[in-house]
This record gives structure tokens, C-alpha cells and sequence, in this order.
């Protein structure tokens, strides 16, 4: 048996140096380096804790935005998040997080529904790195191994998609019709439109109270096309369904009450949808997917504030980039809403708004 | 736990340390608790259900023995408990939604409740396997097996329980109630057969299955010479995808001192569609064979009663592979195919042999038309590929429409383009050198640094020409 191993190494070392050969190649077309894998355990403490953190899936990435909060801030939120993956990440940011700091938890009715992540969730890999592999849920470890520790064996993948890349790439420069200018059919009378001239517009609260008073409201296709993606992803597809509601409720109470554990003051938030996506979808939408969660959640005395039905935000197309994401300018307007929200409800003080007060 | 994975190989790893290590009489019991973990770990409810299958099917066997003159009762209640199982996950939703569909034809309208189970891993399998040992026992040909264990091994053995192939009772169950000793020559080549699998699933298989899974995603966007193609990749993604898996079981159990049933004997070289099923998936359609068309009276009854019993066979062979009307189309298109070569042979006094340079792509062809009822998803799709695959055809000798075909099939990705032809370079290969007498003694008498240079090439190309996720192997889904 002993033969048998040795044969076996032997193989093994040949193979090793030939993926490593294929690695070298890989790396040298595309001018990486091998990097050692990040965070394998949760990060340390910082001289200056954040403040104020988020979580939550892409609304919460799309629609907040805390460049006008005079608080240090970190964003932990992603595409089609977990409550669990927010638990991991608070987990893995535990030690730099100041004591007392806010925790904005977005809860939509995607965060209730949503099939919990498992194993074979293909998303799990926009954590390796991020979040240690301790904590993630449910870590895949053959998929950790070879992404993160020991990446040549995997350099062949690596060649053909960047390849197949460049191919895309070429295809789409080939087929790229030259850019006709735009024609706005929005409103008939000119007017500086919010957030279109400098950076510093989106942050200056003349112009968003303009914006708001006066809603650019116009009809996108892409808007509409998107309501029907959604309802069928909802309601034709078991990616979402109600089967996961008591896992994902579940989830929610473990993540406030980690919050509660280590002196945080969690706040739950919805955030604005368009009035089309809303229209779109069944009457009793909010009420079964989030409403109704709520209540047979034990949110531990934790505040929600409902901005889902936002008067004046939902009904203006032009801040949302789909149906139900917010866009730059929108998560400008969204932010001060709810930073004057905060403030109202004492979680932040009025030296925490950096919002500019200057004319427009 | 996927055969290519890497918890498969930690397994498999600790399983074989372990079993060299343990007592003689011990080892099946290793190995069942081996088998108990693999087929718990895919979804732990399932494996209740597949205790009760050993339970029950051990008991009846046992009982049949005891009280001869009950068997047939005990038989018939058992293949009956096994099939209605089989009926019930696999075929209830699918009939039932037919029937509403007939009914609603003739202004009917009844409402039938179609829930979808996730089908048990492995269930059109064991449900085989179990239902041959039974009927082995009743009709005497093997005794029934008295150890518990042994017998749930038997059922459950981790190599096979997936995708076969379908064991018989007088061949597997002597040999697990064998103690086995480390053979350094059989380990070796249970490997290789190990990895040679691999190969053809992971390397070859999957490669092409990239190509034949993005052109059945989008068929309307594709006509004529790049369906012909597909159909032309898919047929050796199938066959490498399944005998890929047969030959990694049939390593894993030579490894440890078993063998099993072949079940493939290059298809691709049959000169008759009667020849093809006389080498492909042969412990099914000798399952087939001996349980039901020979007891239906086989070809013995006459011309016409012979037809019936093929095509009744073929069409439930077609049902055994997928509750769905194309995989009952595919069935009875081998099943015409096969009548109508009998029909043939009974009215012609003298046969005329037919050279093999002709039968053989003839029947190749034959076998490719009915893949395609095979993957496609619905019977629109597969009548779309039959509508539209010869489109063009006046151009087909051209080198600009063939470059065209391609260039859209793999858009314009020339390296896929080379590797799907390496893939198809090396199943030939691969075919053609195993087809040749004592092919694995001509293996080992290769010069070592080639044989050598063959084995780490090999394995480089495992992991170089992998897709990012390891893929399921096609017949588990059966």
C-alpha cells in the first residue's frame, strides 16, 4: 500500500506543478498577483469605530446612501442578502463597530421570502474574503478552498472566462450603435433637474426639497418591463415563496438581538418602491410580505419606519434606476428623508445632518 | 455528494484507509454505514424511505422462502408496494396532469391535485434492483438473503445506489458476504477506471454539455447545420456523461474488492438498433429482458405478439428514464424501430447482410434522431429540431456557412471552439483504444514515462478543463 501512496504523490506533485505552471500564465495575461486570502478571521478593532451601519440586500445598497451623515459610516449590505449573511458580516465587524452605534436592518418583503441561503447558494461566493469563513452560514468549504487558499486549481476556468470576457467585450464594441442624444418627453417646461449638474447638488436640500415638491415624473419602459420581471420572479418561480417565512423571521430576531447583545440600537427600515411596481403587484403585497412578518416577529422593541409608500418619492420615476431600486439621486433624497426621520426620532442629533443648506 | 467532488474524494479516502484496516467480517458493515452516510447526507428524509424499502423487500424475500405457498401473494403485494412508491414520486403529477389535460379535450373538467415531491436519489435504481432480487427469490434462481445488513448493503451500496448499474442478486450478494483482501493489481486498475470516468464526465461530458445546454436554451435562434451539431455533441455528452459515472462506480467498487455489472459496451459501433440496446444501459434492458419481456412470452408468440411486448417494453423503458411524454416518444421510437427490423427479418426469407460501413452510421444516426426526444425539453422543442435541422442543407458543403454555424454556436470564442473539439478528439480516442482486445493489458505495456505522461495529462486536464461548479451526472436525475 505503501507503493500505491507514493505513486499517488507522485501524480499529485506533477499535476500540482502543471496547474501551477497554468496559474503563472493565467496570472502574468492578467497582471495579478497571488493574493493571500483575506479575513479568514474577524477583523480587529479600529481607533475610530463606525457609527452608523447598514445591512440588508439591494435595496438597502441602492437606495441609502450616508454621504450627507457627519457620522463614520460602514455599508455591509449586498445583492439579494440574507438576514443571515447580516448577522455574519455585524459578526465579522463586531470588534469595529462603536458601542451604542445605529444599525440601519432594511427589511423588504424580498428579505422574508427569499429561499434561505444553503450551500449550493451560488451567491455565497461574494463573501469569500469579506466575511471570515468561520462565520459564514453553511460555507461550501470545497468552493472556499479552491477560490480563496489554493486558487491555481482553478486557473483553467480562469483563462477560458477571461477570454470568453474579451470575446463578449468585442462582440458588444462590434454591435455598439453610435450614442443618439436623448430626448426627454418629461415635462414641457425646462428646469435645472435635480442631481444633473454638480456632484453637490444631489447633497443640497434646496434642490431636493425642489425635487420632492415637484416630482420629474416620467414613464420608463425599463420601469414596466421590470414590474413583470418581478411578478414573475415572485410569482411564478420557487425562489421566493412563503415556505420561508418562519426561517427568515427567525433569522431577524437573531440578528436584533446580537445587535441588543453588543449595545447597538438597530432600527428597522423599509424602503421606498415605485407606485408602478406596487400597482403591479397583488393588493395585499406589503401586508403578507412584510407586515405580517413583522407582527409574528419578536422585534424586540425595535422601531420600524415604513418609507415603502413614501408620497412623494414612490410616485417619482426619475429617482429609481427599476421598479423597486432607488438610483444615485433618489438614494440622495432617501437619505435626507431619513436622516430628518432619525433626527425626529432621536437616534442622531442635528450636527449629524451634512446636508448642504446653501441656495440652489 | 457528487463522485467529482471534493467531499467525495475525502470520503472515499477515509472510507479505504478505514476498510484495509478493520476485521474481514467487519467490512460490510463499514461499508453499509459508509452507504448510510452518502445517501443520508443528499436528504436525510429520503433515507427513511429507502429503510423501508430494505425492511420490507428483506422481510417478503424471507417470508416467500418460509411460505412457498403463499409467494406469489407476497410477491405481488410487494411489487406492488414498490411500484406504487415509484408511481407516487415519480409519475403521480405526471399523469395526473395529463389526464386533466384529455379530459378537459372532451369538455370534462376534473380537478386532480398534482404535488411534486424532490424524487429520491437513486429511486428508479434501487426500486429495479430491489424488484429483480425479489423476483430472482420467487422464481427460486437465488435464496433469500438472511443477514440484514448484508442484504441492505446490497440495496444501498454507495457506488451504485445513484445510477446503477441495476445489480442482480447472484451476482453482487456473494460478493459482499465475502471478506476482501488488499490487491495491490485490481486497486491500481479500480483506480484508473476511477479516473477515467472522471475524465469522460468532467472533462468531456460537461465540456460539451456547455455548448448543448446554451443551444437548448435558446433553440429558436438556431436552424439547420447547428442543430444537427447539437444533437451530433449531446449524443456523446450523454454517452460520456453515463458511462463517465459507470466506470467511476465500477472503480470505487473494484477498489474495494467488488465488481460490477458493465454497462456499456461501445453503443456507438452497433449495427442495429438491436445491437445498440445489447450495449447501452445493459443492466436495464436485461432488467427489461428477463422480468418483462420474457414473461410477457417474449418472441415466441407469434409476430404481432412480439411487436406488442417491444413496443410495451420500450415505451415503459421510456418512462422509467422521466415523467414526461418525450421520454415516452423516445422509448417508442427504439420500440418501432426495433418491430419494425423484426417485421423485416420475418418476411424476408434470407436477410441480406447488410455491410457494417453502412449499418453502423445508419444506426448511429437513428439513435441521434431520438435524442433529441431524449433532451429536449417539450415534444414542441423536439418537433422544432426536426422541423428546422435540415434548413440549409444545399449549403452545409460550404466552408463560409459551416464557419458561420460555428461562430454563432460559440460565439465567435474560438478556444471553446478548440476545446470542444479536443473533448470530441479524446472520446474517439478513448472509444476506439478501448475497443481493441485486452486494451487495459496493452495500457500497461505502454512504455512508463507515457503511460505516465497519459496519467498526469489526464489528471491536469480534470481540473484545467472543469466548469466552475461541479455538475450533477445526467442519469441521477432518473
Amino acid at each position: 500500500m505503501k507503493h500505491l501512496f507514493f505513486k499517488i504523490l507522485l501524480l499529485g506533485f506533477l499535476v500540482t506543478v502543471g496547474l501551477l505552471g497554468s496559474d503563472w500564465l493565467y496570472r502574468s495575461f492578467s497582471n495579478q498577483s497571488y493574493r493571500l486570502p483575506q479575513n479568514i478571521l474577524p477583523s480587529g478593532s479600529l481607533d475610530e469605530p463606525y457609527q452608523i451601519v447598514k445591512v440588508g440586500n439591494s435595496h438597502a445598497q441602492s437606495g441609502i446612501t450616508f454621504r450627507g451623515y457627519k457620522q463614520k459610516s460602514l455599508d455591509l449590505s449586498g445583492v439579494a442578502q440574507r438576514f443571515a449573511f447580516d448577522l455574519a458580516y455585524l459578526k465579522q465587524h463586531r470588534q469595529q463597530i462603536d458601542t451604542n452605534a445605529l444599525v440601519l436592518i432594511t427589511v423588504s418583503p424580498i428579505s422574508f421570502s427569499h429561499r434561505p441561503a444553503d450551500r449550493n447558494d451560488g451567491l455565497q461566493g461574494n463573501y469569500y474574503g469579506r466575511i471570515s469563513p468561520f462565520l459564514i452560514p453553511d460555507l461550501k468549504l470545497s468552493d472556499y478552498l479552491q477560490t480563496q487558499i489554493f486558487p491555481f486549481v482553478r486557473s483553467g476556468y480562469l483563462l477560458r472566462q477571461r477570454h470568453a470576457d474579451q470575446v463578449r467585450d468585442r462582440i458588444s464594441e462590434e454591435q455598439r450603435a453610435p450614442e443618439q442624444p436623448s430626448v426627454s418627453n418629461a415635462s414641457s417646461k425646462p428646469r435645472k433637474q435635480f442631481g444633473v449638474g454638480s456632484e453637490e447638488d444631489l447633497l443640497n436640500v434646496e434642490a431636493i426639497k425642489l425635487e420632492i415638491a415637484k416630482p420629474t415624473s416620467i414613464d420608463l419602459k425599463n420601469h414596466r418591463e421590470n414590474v413583470n420581471f418581478v411578478y414573475h420572479k415572485w410569482y411564478e418561480t420557487d425562489e421566493f415563496g412563503q415556505q420561508y417565512f418562519a426561517k427568515n423571521s427567525h433569522d431577524l430576531e437573531e440578528l436584533i438581538a446580537y445587535c441588543y447583545a453588543n449595545g447597538w440600537r438597530p432600527v428597522l427600515i423599509t424602503i421606498p418602491v415605485t407606485n408602478l411596481l406596487l400597482d403591479g403587484l397583488l393588493d395585499d403585497y406589503m401586508q403578507t410580505y412584510v407586515y405580517n412578518n413583522l407582527e409574528n416577529t419578536d422585534l424586540q422593541g425595535t422601531k420600524y419606519l415604513d418609507f415603502s409608500k413614501n408620497e412623494v418619492i414612490s410616485k417619482d420615476n426619475y429617482l429609481f434606476s427599476n421598479a423597486d431600486h432607488l438610483n444615485e439621486k433618489g438614494a440622495a433624497i432617501f437619505s435626507y428623508v431619513l436622516l430628518q426621520e432619525l433626527i425626529d426620532q432621536e437616534y442622531l442629533s442635528p450636527e449629524d445632518d451634512g446636508y448642504s443648506y446653501e441656495p440652489f | 455528494m457528487a463522485f467529482s467532488s471534493l467531499a467525495f474524494l475525502l470520503f472515499f479516502s477515509c472510507l479505504f484507509l478505514l476498510y484495509w484496516k478493520v476485521a474481514k467480517q467487519r467490512q460490510w458493515l463499514l461499508l453499509l454505514l459508509a452507504s448510510a452516510y452518502f445517501y443520508f447526507s443528499a436528504v436525510p428524509a429520503y433515507g427513511l424511505l429507502l429503510s423501508l424499502v430494505i425492511g420490507i423487500s428483506y422481510f417478503t424475500a424471507i417470508s416467500m422462502e418460509k411460505q412457498p405457498q403463499y409467494k406469489r401473494i407476497f410477491l405481488s403485494l410487494c411489487l406492488g408496494f414498490l411500484f406504487a412508491l415509484l408511481f407516487v414520486f415519480k409519475y403521480f403529477s405526471f399523469f395526473s396532469v395529463s389526464l386533466v389535460e384529455v379530459l378537459a379535450h372532451f369538455d370534462l373538467r376534473i380537478s386532480l391535485p398534482h404535488f411534486k415531491f424532490l424524487l429520491p436519489l437513486g429511486l428508479s435504481f434501487f426500486t429495479f434492483q430491489t424488484a429483480g432480487y425479489l423476483i430472482d427469490v420467487y422464481r427460486g434462481k437465488i435464496k433469500a438473503e438472511k443477514n440484514l445488513g448484508i442484504y441492505a448493503l446490497f440495496v444501498s451500496f454507495f457506488p451504485l445506489i445513484s445510477s446503477g448499474p441495476i445489480e442482480r442478486g447472484d451476482h453482487l450478494l456473494p460478493q459482499l458476504r465475502k471478506s476482501q483482501r488488499f490487491n495491490y493489481a485490481r486497486t491500481v486498475s479500480g483506480l484508473q477506471l476511477f479516473t477515467l470516468g472522471l475524465f469522460k464526465k468532467v472533462v468531456i461530458a460537461d465540456n460539451l454539455a456547455v455548448v448543448v445546454n446554451h443551444i437548448f436554451g435558446s433553440l429558436p435562434d438556431y436552424r439547420g447545420l447547428s442543430l444537427l451539431i447539437t444533437i451530433f455533441l449531446f449524443s456523446w455528452q450523454i454517452y460520456y456523461d453515463f458511462s463517465g459515472y459507470t466506470d467511476a462506480a465500477r472503480g470505487i467498487a473494484r477498489v474495494l474488492g467488488y465488481d460490477l455489472l458493465d454497462n456499456f459496451h461501445h453503443p456507438y459501433f452497433a449495427t442495429s438498433i438491436g445491437d445498440f440496446w445489447r450495449r447501452w444501459h445493459i443492466s436495464l434492458s436485461t432488467w427489461f429482458r428477463d422480468y418483462l419481456y420474457i414473461p410477457l412470452g417474449g418472441n415466441r408468440k407469434g409476430l404481432l405478439r412480439t411487436c406488442g411486448n417491444t413496443l410495451l417494453v420500450f415505451v415503459l423503458c421510456g418512462l422509467w428514464h422521466g415523467a414526461s411524454w418525450n421520454f415516452v416518444f423516445w422509448g417508442l421510437m427504439h420500440g418501432l424501430l426495433l418491430s419494425f427490423q423484426r417485421v423485416f427479418s420475418f418476411f424476408m426469407k434470407q436477410v441480406p447482410v447488410v455491410p457494417s460501413f453502412f449499418s453502423l452510421p445508419m444506426t448511429y444516426l437513428l439513435v441521434c434522431a431520438s435524442w433529441v426526444f431524449f433532451r429536449a425539453e417539450t415534444l414542441a422543442d423536439a418537433l422544432y429540431i426536426f422541423r428546422n435541422s435540415l434548413q440549409g442543407i444545399r449549403f452545409f458543403g460550404s466552408p463560409a456557412y459551416v464557419w458561420a454555424t460555428l461562430s454563432q454556436m460559440f460565439t465567435t470564442n474560438v478556444w471553446e471552439m478548440g476545446i470542444v473539439a479536443v473533448c470530441l478528439i479524446c472520446a474517439l480516442a478513448i472509444e476506439v483504444f478501448s475497443w481493441q482486445k485486452n486494451s487495459a493489458q496493452r495500457f500497461a505495456r505502454l512504455p512508463l514515462l507515457l503511460r505516465w505522461s497519459i496519467y498526469s495529462t489526464g489528471i491536469f486536464l480534470l481540473f484545467f478543463l472543469r466548469q466552475a461548479q461541479i455538475t450533477t451526472f445526467f442519469y441521477i436525475q432518473f
